[in-house]
């Protein structure tokens, strides 16, 4: 049984979001399938933030990425603007790519250059952007770019335009995890980075590109995200911030890094959106969907999550 | 420089890499130093070196004087005194997360903890004060409880302490849903008391500093807190047990979290769920800037109180020199990066870039 855990890091998770599924279809009697699919809009977000604090924790003890939720705002904003004035949406995600880009390398002057600790760097660089973001909100066009809400509401068989872009960027990041040199050197970097670099991998370098993939990742999301939402908004990202953190365990990859499955992010983020939408089914207040979350959280760990003899 | 060094005291103060173990590594054997290199600082050496609370201290001292010639007021009894008052819960708050730190964890959910008993003190010990303390109490073995599911077959802390984080809150808010409640009688009678010379903040402070001070220094408790956190291995060696040294740190950080949470009441006179959640990673900068590090091992306890001091001073500056609103939040981010960075340049080397 545990061999099996161990090989599958994830079949908790997994198993956790089927008897939720399960219940919440007992719960809402005919029409579950309207909740699901909300479930599946939100996961999909959760997804493609989630694939980028994976990069980031993979590269190891202590690397993490508190910036998202300030990246994905001022994307929002900037990425929404640019593409009204470009009046094209794909110069409005090349825009939300650059602001991402942009605050990955201020993340990394901090990290690398200075030496701060990832964990107060990315929130000192987050806490500096949401400034930026309660600037940029008074200043920019608070609307996201039709071309892109029009692609929202899309469906292909059934499935929000949104889930197959999450899909397509865990697709892409279990790939390039899993069967390129980068992966294999990040994932060796995450595991000893005094061996990694011994044995001839640029580490500082592996561990600057998680950054930047991270940024990229929460720039496009946010950019989605508003248009999901019809229009940017200041602290579009924070309720995400330990939610990526939270999916990346539960689905099984190590904090400690070196040791991912992007498999995992997928499943930890719909399991987390379908418990919600659980919660909502069954009326639950504020309070105790807290409370639940939380136990669910420990509870997922304890179950099956990481056995490692080490702690962060 | 002395990288081959540097590098043997990482991998034995984190237990050991993710890849196969190389042998025993709680027992990491010396090593010759070869010639042409300086031997390592480390150990009782090192603690000389360190220059512990003196960024923190400077940073205070810093600001506060800063403070007093924007705002001369500043300077008199009342103004030391309303200005540190805001500081009182974070100092507790820092110092909680100094001891969970100490042990190598981090706890994210600090700041809805002292949320939690904020509520707990305003609503429920003040109407009724026997089931009151009962809840107090109960909230502290909770925290003895989240150390034991850490310790438990080594469940991340950083995890568990976020499943709590929700639990703090939604108990909370299942409590108090808006802000409500006022202070116990007695809180509020404390909290108003102008002690003769020395204003209240400034004292509790004080007591903070020295029984806190003393407790980690010289205390055996102080002692297996600061051991375990630095050398698991060696610990368990001396025969020791981990888990129970865990869960008492636990347990005296959840102290700490009821002194943020009862400050919090006896200053704002009411009780809210989400009012402290900001305590969370505030708390983490003090304990960084006073001197703490991340890998556990340290519980530097003058650093954080003055950490904490100007952490809190900062916002009341930036208010002071008409900083925008909207810049308030960079302007926060900004102080933090250069009292790392002044950390950095005064210690004098670097730390191995990305590591924690």
């Amino acid at each position: 049984m545990r061999r099996v855990f161990t090989a599958y890091p994830w079949l908790f998770a997994l198993i956790a979001a089927g008897l939720i599924v399960a219940a919440t279809v007992a719960a809402s009697g005919q029409n579950p399938g309207r909740d699901l699919s909300a479930a599946a809009q939100d996961s999909s977000v959760l997804v493609m933030i989630g694939m980028g604090q994976l990069f980031v924790i993979t590269a190891g003890v202590g690397n993490i990425d508190l910036s998202i939720p300030g990246i994905m705002a001022l994307a929002a904003f900037v990425g929404s603007a640019v593409a009204s004035w470009a009046g094209n949406p794909l110069v409005g995600i090349g825009a939300a790519l650059v602001v991402g880009v942009l605050i990955a390398i201020v993340n990394l002057i901090l990290i690398m250059l200075i030496g701060i600790p990832p964990i107060i760097a990315t929130l000192a660089t987050g806490l500096i952007v949401d400034s930026a973001v309660l600037v940029a909100a008074g200043r920019l066009t608070a609307s996201a770019p039709p071309a892109l809400m029009t692609l929202m509401d899309t469906r292909w068989r059934g499935l929000p335009a949104v889930a197959i872009v999450a899909a397509l960027t865990a697709a892409g990041g279990a790939l390039v995890l899993h069967r390129t040199r980068f992966g294999r050197e990040l994932i060796a970097t995450g595991q000893s980075s005094g061996a990694a670099g011994r044995s001839g991998v640029d580490v500082m370098r592996r561990t600057a590109y998680c950054y930047i993939v991270s940024g990229c990742c929460a720039g496009v999301a946010g950019l989605l995200l508003s248009s999901l939402n019809a229009a940017p908004a200041i602290g579009i990202g924070d309720p995400y911030l330990l939610l990526t953190v939270a999916v990346v365990v539960l689905g099984g990859s190590s904090i400690m890094g070196g040791r991912p499955t992007a498999l995992g992010v997928v499943i930890a983020s719909v399991m987390l959106n379908v418990m919600l939408t659980l919660f909502y089914t069954l009326h639950m207040s504020i309070a105790v969907q807290d409370m639940a979350e939380g136990l669910l959280i420990i509870a997922a760990l304890a179950g099956g999550g990481e056995r490692s003899r080490l702690r962060a | 420089m002395a990288s081959t060094g540097v590098e043997s005291t990482d991998i034995s103060a984190l237990g050991e890499g993710t890849v196969e173990p190389s042998g025993d590594v709680g027992a990491p054997r010396p090593r010759p130093i070869p010639p042409g290199q300086r031997p390592l600082r480390a150990g009782a050496a090192t603690r000389f070196v360190d220059p512990g609370p003196l960024v923190a201290v400077a940073a205070a001292v810093g600001l506060y004087v800063w403070l007093a010639v924007i705002e001369p007021d500043a300077a008199s009894y009342m103004g030391l005194s309303l200005v540190l008052s805001g500081a009182v819960p974070l100092v507790f708050a820092a110092l909680g997360q100094m001891i969970v730190i100490g042990l190598g964890d981090i706890d994210l959910g600090n700041g809805y903890a002292v949320g939690l008993v904020n509520v707990l003190v305003a609503v429920t010990l003040e109407r009724n004060g026997i089931v009151g303390c009962l809840l107090l109490v109960a909230f502290v073995v909770a925290y003895g409880i989240v150390g034991v599911l850490v310790a438990w077959r080594g469940l991340p802390a950083i995890i568990v302490t976020l499943g709590a984080s929700f639990l703090w809150l939604g108990i909370g808010l299942q409590i108090a849903p808006t802000p409500a409640g006022t202070a116990p009688h007695w809180l509020a009678v404390v909290y108003a008391w102008n002690p003769p010379g020395v204003p209240l903040p400034v004292l509790i402070s004080l007591v903070a500093l020295l029984v806190g001070g003393w407790l980690a220094s010289y205390s055996r408790a102080g002692l297996a807190l600061r051991a375990a956190g630095s050398n698991r291995s060696a610990v368990e060696n001396f025969g020791r047990r981990i888990t129970r040294i865990r869960v008492i740190a636990y347990m005296a950080a959840g102290c700490c979290i009821v002194l943020a949470g009862l400050a919090v009441t006896g200053l704002t006179n009411s009780g809210g769920a989400t009012a402290s959640s900001s305590y969370t990673l505030l708390g983490v900068a003090a304990v960084i800037l006073g001197g703490g590090e991340f890998r556990g091992g340290k519980a530097p306890v003058v650093g954080v109180v003055f950490g904490a001091i100007a952490i809190s001073l900062v916002s009341s500056v930036l208010a002071l020199v008409n900083v925008s609103s909207n810049l308030q939040d960079a302007a926060e981010g900004l102080v933090l990066v250069i009292a790392i960075l002044s950390r950095r340049l005064v210690e004098g080397r670097s730390r191995g870039g990305a590591l924690l």
